[in-house]
C-alpha cells in the first residue's frame, strides 16, 4: 500500500480463505498488501523499558542506540521522574536532527525521591518546522525516504538543588502520521 | 534454494489489485519481495539497557586485570529465524590514553555454548563515549538463552554506559521452512503462473502470520552491573513485606496474551528469605487469570568471578504473566522483599511477549 495501514490491526485474526476457484483474488491480494505494509510501516517495535538506578547526577549523560523500524515519523522519550529541573535530549550523531529537545520536569518529592511518587514526563509531538534548540518536541528522523535502521539518542540531566531523579525511561519511535510511503532503501 | 531478502520495501499502488482487472506480474513480484524483505528486516529489539548504579556506568577495573569477570547478562528466547545478533555498546576509557600499548577487553558470550563468543579490544580514548559494534553467533533453537558480558583490563578502568542487541538480517533465506516456519518466496513461483496459484497466496499469508506471531518484542531487559558495590544496587530491599521497586508499562498487540520472564538475583544471607513478585494489572484484577502473581524465591549469596554468580530463573510453563492483547495501559509490577534485616536484590530482569500459537 502507498499509505500506512492504520486500521489493519483490527483485521488481524480474520484471515481470508483462499482456495481454488475463489472469485475474490483481488481481496486476497489487497489483504496481503495491507498486512505487509502494516508490519513494515505501522506496527512498531516495542523498545524495552529502562529500569534500575535513577539518573540523578547533575549533568549525568547517557548515550544509547536503538533499532528503529521503517518509516518512523519521530522519536519520543518519556521519563519517570521525581524532583525538579530539566532533561536535554538529542540525536547524538546529529545526523537526523541537529537540535536539542528539552523536557522540563516539575516533579514532587524532591527531597526523598520515593518511587511511588514519581510521575511520567513526556516529550511533546514532533514539530513540522524546527528552528531552535530546547523545544519540547519529539526528535526528528529526517526524510522517511532514507530508511533509518538505528537511531542514536543521548540525554543529559539538569537540575537545581532539588535535582531530577529519572527513574525509568521509555523510547518511542512514532509512526509517520500521513503521506505517501516512498520506497525504503 | 536460497531467496534473497531485498533491501528495499516497495509500496504498491492499490489499483494494482483492483477488482475486475488482471493482476500483473510486477505487483505480484513486488508483493512477494516485500514479504521476503520483512523476513530480513522485521527484527525486534532483544536487549536495551543502560547502567546507572553506583559510578553511573558499568565499570571494568584493573584490580582484576588477570582474571576476566562477568559484569552483566541478559536472557530471553531467541528468534528462530536469526543466527546472528548485532551488539552495540558505548564505552570509554580516558585514562588508558597514557598507556598506548594497553587495551581493555570486552567479551559477549552465549550462555548455552561458551564456544560462541566475541571479544572486542578497546583502546584508550580521551574523547566522549565511543560506539562499539560487534556481532555474536547465537543458537536460534534455544527457548531461553543468556548473553553474558564480561571483561578485563590491565591498567586503568574501562566504562560501559549502555548496551543494545538486536538480530542481524540474513542476506539469504531458504525456500524451505525456517526456524519459525517462514518460507522464502521464490520469484519463479510468482512469475511462472498467472494468475497466482492459491498455494502461493496461502503461503504469503502464512508467512505474514508467522512473522507477526513469532517475532516478539522485549518489554524489559534489565541487568545490574555485577561489580557495583554491595548496598549500592538499585533494586534492593530488606523489608519483610513486599515493596514495589518498578512498574514496567507495556502495550500488548492483538493476540499477545502471555509474557515470558527470566529473573536473576540473590538473598544476602543463607536460606531463602528473598522473593521477587511479578504481576500485571490484568492478573491482579481479572478473575479469569490463572495466577494473581508469580513469586520467584531468590538463591542465597553472590560471588563475582568468571561465571554467572547465580543462575537465571526462567518462568515455568504455567507461570507466565498474563495480559489482555490489543489493549494499552497495562504494566508489570515488580515487587521485592527480604526478611526484615537482610537484603533481597534483583540483578537482572527480562520479560518479553511469548510467541502466539
Amino acid at each position: 500500500m502507498k499509505y500506512p495501514a492504520g486500521g489493519f490491526s483490527s483485521m488481524i485474526g480474520d484471515l481470508p480463505s483462499v482456495h481454488n476457484g475463489t472469485p475474490t483474488d483481488s481481496a486476497h491480494a489487497h489483504f496481503v498488501d495491507a498486512y505487509t505494509t502494516y508490519l513494515e510501516a505501522t506496527a512498531k517495535y516495542l523498545i524495552p523499558v529502562h529500569i534500575g538506578a535513577p539518573m540523578s547526577q547533575i549533568g549525568e549523560y547517557v548515550e544509547h542506540i536503538l533499532p528503529v523500524q521503517a518509516y518512523p515519523g519521530s522519536v519520543g522519550v518519556n521519563f519517570l521522574c521525581t524532583g525538579q529541573g530539566y532533561i536535554l535530549i538529542k540525536d547524538s550523531s546529529a545526523t537526523y536532527d541537529a537540535y536539542r529537545a528539552r523536557l522540563d520536569v516539575e516533579g514532587i518529592d524532591a527531597g526523598f525521591h520515593l518511587y511511588e511518587n514519581a510521575e511520567w514526563f513526556c516529550l511533546g509531538g514532533a514539530l513540522t518546522a524546527v528552528h531552535a534548540h530546547d523545544q519540547n518536541r519529539s526528535l526528528d528522523v529526517g526524510s522517511i525516504g532514507s530508511r533509518i535502521r538505528e537511531y542514536p539518542i543521548a540525554f543529559r540531566i539538569y537540575g537545581s538543588a532539588l535535582r531530577v531523579h529519572a527513574v525509568q525511561f521509555v523510547i518511542n519511535p512514532w509512526n509517520e502520521a500521513a503521506g505517501e510511503l516512498p520506497e525504503s532503501t | 534454494m536460497a531467496v534473497s531478502t531485498p533491501i528495499a520495501f516497495r509500496p504498491i499502488a492499490s489499483q494494482a489489485f483492483s477488482p475486475g482487472r488482471a493482476i500483473y506480474q510486477t505487483p505480484e513480484l513486488d508483493l512477494a519481495n516485500n514479504i521476503n524483505h520483512l523476513q530480513g528486516f522485521l527484527r525486534p529489539c532483544l536487549v536495551s539497557n543502560f547502567f546507572s548504579a553506583d559510578a553511573g556506568y558499568l565499570l571494568i577495573d584493573y584490580a582484576h586485570a588477570s582474571d576476566r569477570r562477568v559484569h552483566a547478562s541478559f536472557r530471553r528466547s531467541m528468534l528462530g529465524d536469526f543466527s546472528t545478533v548485532l551488539i552495540r555498546f558505548y564505552a570509554m576509557s580516558p585514562e588508558l590514553t597514557a598507556y598506548p600499548d594497553a587495551y581493555g577487553v570486552v567479551r559477549f558470550e552465549l550462555g548455552s555454548d561458551s564456544s560462541k563468543y566475541v571479544e572486542v579490544n578497546i583502546a584508550g580514548d580521551a574523547g566522549a563515549w565511543n560506539l562499539i559494534e560487534c556481532e555474536l553467533t547465537v543458537d536460534p533453537t534455544q527457548a531461553f538463552d543468556t548473553i553474558i558480558l564480561s571483561g578485563r583490563i590491565v591498567v586503568e578502568d574501562l566504562a560501559i554506559r549502555s548496551v543494545s542487541i538486536w538480530p542481524k538480517r540474513e542476506d539469504d533465506i531458504s525456500s524451505a521452512p525456517s526456524g519459525s516456519g517462514v518460507v522464502g518466496i521464490d520469484a519463479a513461483l510468482v512469475t511462472a503462473q498467472a494468475p497466482l496459484s492459491t498455494a502461493v497466496r496461502k503461503l504469503e499469508i502464512a508467512n505474514l502470520e508467522l512473522m507477526r506471531k513469532k517475532r516478539q518484542d522485549s518489554i524489559v531487559t534489565f541487568s545490574e552491573d555485577y561489580g557495583v558495590r554491595a548496598s549500592h544496587e538499585s533494586l534492593v530491599t530488606d523489608s519483610a513485606t513486599f515493596v514495589t521497586v518498578a512498574y514496567v508499562p507495556f502495550t500488548a498487540k492483538k493476540e499477545q496474551t502471555q509474557i515470558e520472564w527470566s529473573a536473576l538475583g540473590y538473598y544476602n544471607a543463607t536460606g531463602s528469605g528473598g522473593t521477587i513478585r511479578l504481576s500485571t494489572l490484568y492478573m491482579e484484577t481479572n478473575p479469569n487469570a490463572e495466577n494473581e502473581y508469580v513469586d520467584i524465591v531468590l538463591p542465597s549469596g553472590w560471588t563475582l568471578g568468571a561465571g554467572l554468580p547465580q543462575a537465571w530463573q526462567d518462568n515455568p510453563a504455567d507461570e507466565v504473566l498474563e495480559c489482555l492483547g490489543g489493549k494499552a495501559g497495562d504494566r508489570i509490577k515488580v515487587q521485592l522483599k527480604g526478611d526484615g534485616s537482610k537484603d533481597a536484590v534483583i540483578m537482572g530482569l527480562c520479560a518479553w511477549f511469548k510467541g502466539i500459537s
